[in-house]
């Protein structure tokens, strides 16, 4: 797609050194449109983060092996040599987890800004000072001018996630990946967070890679969603469509699996065995250990195909299941 | 309806500092119905956790009591306090940290009943077994330590070692926070399985609406320390009667609905308990604050369907009370 801000194709991640490599990611694709939401959904061990942190270039090449490519606004993130430009002028941030440990603790929150918007922006102390209080007010900081001189410890967790936002926003990155952002903070917080996100998306065009394993936010926040599985990706499309209509027993068994308050009661249906371990399936479909649709088609290999609507997905069975979806 | 265990006018307070202290928990009165699964649900901050500890007993009450099947249990005689520790059983939210890593499994479920001295030593090796098998660990695993396991399956032992006891009152501290989806639902059933099993009395905490709704009978909404609502399950999910649980029910994401939606967003943060905010603890950040908010405490007041709701325009916002003003959904 030529439109695409983000494109990954075939990628490829290899963990360990001297001999012994475990693959945590097989041919892992997807593209990402301005302003487009993507969500990257999944159990833990599914592969979300590696995607996130090899985007990013984050892994540490000694003990990691990047294949395959991602371009950027057409411009390739890397080739065969390594990272092809230095960070600064990568168009792209990524916003944490866990705001405490994203922040450096001894150094106030308007140190960090004024820093990072130096080194990267060229701006002066001035500019740069300017520019900080100006993104935290950005972010929904009250008396951002003030809060400059706080330590990250003196803030509540909201707070230093919407630091931690600030910082990512810094360059006016126009793709922004967020690794499980609003989890851990407080339901009323999420919300905020999840507004001030959106809303960055929809107003300044930024695409958004984020990664969760709420598919509640997943309905409300992204356009699209990517399942991914034992470092597969195995289903993609439309949020409205896959949440209505999975076609992954996979992504059907974690909707089911959701405790809905307007559902009480009874047993929740569960996803029986354990995401399995890296390089330990060899032949046909990874998910068919736990899955109740198993047949004799399942022991090939499934390829990730499309499917009518955007839509795409690695199970042999999706169009005889009929599988099923969120309760709207 | 017999309240098992019973909180009247309870509150926490920790010093800070030199001559301050935080009440964490203020003034909370509230019955735990025998057989009922009761639901906590709050913010970080919002006491939840430590009124659960003050329910085992493990930390002191500033006012007010707790007491069990009637017996105040600040006053009970050492002995009477072990076997009441017996009765009551915590699981925590973090399956990791919450067993000893140099122990086996079945080392760690057997703790409890050496700590209260029951039986012999074969036998509380066997009631250990049994408990580990309860939970649906299968035997190959029972001489496993901690990090040979998965988190589900830790999840399982800490259930274990908490039910070997044969208690009356399981409280569960955020037991499914840790987990993912699958998991969760797993370990959700497991405890719906044995509160029959074990005829079970079960304190729910959580900050999610959506595990609270599905497991609870009745549910209590905290906010700084202060009991705002509580109601059935069913009722508190359909009819919120405080703005604060009905931001709370907005906020949650839902995967039935897709889109941003009409959402209540709640301004700031929740304050922090040092310093409360005067009147109604959640007027700053209450869509329907009126000046009156800002300096009259309010206290709950009896709603349709058995609930308590304590918001000074309740009456206004979601209709007025009922006639029979016995039944606060076990809150007084």
């Amino acid at each position: 797609m030529s439109g695409a801000l983000l494109s990954v194709d075939g990628l490829d991640v290899f963990f360990g050194a001297h001999g012994t490599q475990v693959q945590a990611l097989h041919g892992v694709s997807f593209d990402v449109a301005p302003g487009e939401v993507v969500g990257l959904v999944g159990e833990s061990g599914s592969g979300k983060t590696v995607t996130s942190l090899a985007l990013m270039g984050l892994l540490d090449p000694r003990t990691s092996r990047v294949q395959g490519e991602a371009r950027l606004r057409g411009e390739p993130l890397w080739s065969e040599a390594g990272r092809l430009r230095p960070h600064a002028e990568v168009p792209m941030a990524m916003v944490f987890q866990e705001p405490m440990t994203a922040l450096d603790p001894v150094f106030r929150i308007g140190h960090q800004l004024v820093e990072t918007l130096r080194r990267r922006q060229g701006l002066n102390r001035r500019q740069a000072t300017a520019r900080a209080a100006e993104l935290l007010d950005q972010v929904g900081i009250p008396d951002p001018r003030a809060r400059l001189r706080a330590y990250p410890h003196e803030l509540s967790g909201g707070m230093r996630q919407r630091v931690v936002i600030a910082l990512a926003l810094a360059c006016s990155p126009r793709l922004l990946i967020a690794d499980e952002p609003t989890t851990a903070v407080d339901a009323t917080i999420q919300a905020q967070l999840l507004e001030l996100i959106a809303g960055l998306a929809r107003d300044e065009g930024m695409g958004v890679v984020f990664v969760t394993h709420d598919l509640g936010v997943v309905a409300q926040m992204c356009h699209r969603m990517i399942t991914m599985y034992a470092g597969r990706v195995i289903e993609s499309g439309p949020v409205v469509e896959v949440l209505a209509r999975p076609l992954h027993p996979y992504t059907s068994g974690l909707l089911a699996a959701l405790p809905a308050p307007r559902h009480r009661g009874g047993r929740l249906p569960t996803i029986p065995g354990a995401v399995p371990a890296p390089g330990t399936v060899a032949e046909g479909c990874v998910f068919a250990d736990r899955c109740a649709h198993t047949r004799s088609a399942c022991e090939v290999t499934p390829d990730l195909r499309p499917v009518p609507d955007g839509r795409s997905v690695r199970c042999a069975r999706a169009e005889e299941l009929r599988l099923t979806g969120s309760r709207s | 309806m017999t309240a098992l265990m019973r909180l009247d006018d309870v509150s926490v307070r920790f010093p800070v500092g030199r001559r301050r202290s935080v009440s964490a928990v203020d003034g909370v009165s509230l019955d735990v119905v025998a057989g009922q699964t009761l639901g906590l649900i709050g913010e970080s901050g919002s006491g939840k956790s430590t009124l659960a500890r003050a329910m085992l007993g493990l930390v002191p009450t500033a006012t007010g009591s707790v007491s069990w099947m009637g017996e105040d249990v600040a006053a009970m005689s050492r002995q009477r306090r072990r076997a009441f520790t017996g009765e009551v059983q915590m699981v925590f939210q973090d399956p990791h940290s919450a067993l000893d890593p140099r122990r086996r499994v079945r080392q760690s479920v057997r703790e409890p009943l050496d700590v209260l001295g029951r039986g012999a030593r074969d036998e509380r090796d066997d009631l250990a077994r049994r408990a580990l098998a309860d939970v649906g660990l299968p035997a190959h695993l029972h001489d496993r330590y901690p990090h040979q396991l998965s988190g589900g399956q830790k999840q399982r032992v800490n259930i274990a070692r908490a039910l070997v006891t044969r208690p009356r009152l399981l409280v569960c501290d955020e037991s499914v926070a840790a987990l993912d989806v699958a998991l969760q639902a797993e370990i959700l059933n497991l405890l719906g399985d044995l509160k029959d099993e074990y005829d079970l009395t079960v304190v729910f905490i959580s900050h999610d609406l959506g595990v609270v709704g599905h497991i609870s009978d009745r549910v209590a909404v905290m906010y700084l320390g202060k009991l705002v609502e509580t109601a059935m399950a069913d009722v508190l999910l359909d009819t919120p009667r405080h703005p604060y649980t009905e931001a709370l029910l907005s906020a949650r994401p839902d995967v039935n609905e897709t889109g941003a939606g009409e959402r209540i967003i709640l301004r700031g943060d929740v304050p922090s308990p040092l310093a409360p905010p005067t009147g109604c603890r959640f007027h700053p950040r209450c869509l329907h604050a009126t000046p009156a908010c800002a300096t009259d405490l309010p206290v709950l007041v009896p709603v349709e369907d058995g609930g308590a709701s304590a918001c000074l325009r309740v009456a206004e916002l979601y209709g007025p009370g009922p006639v029979d003003t016995s039944v606060m959904g076990g809150a007084r």
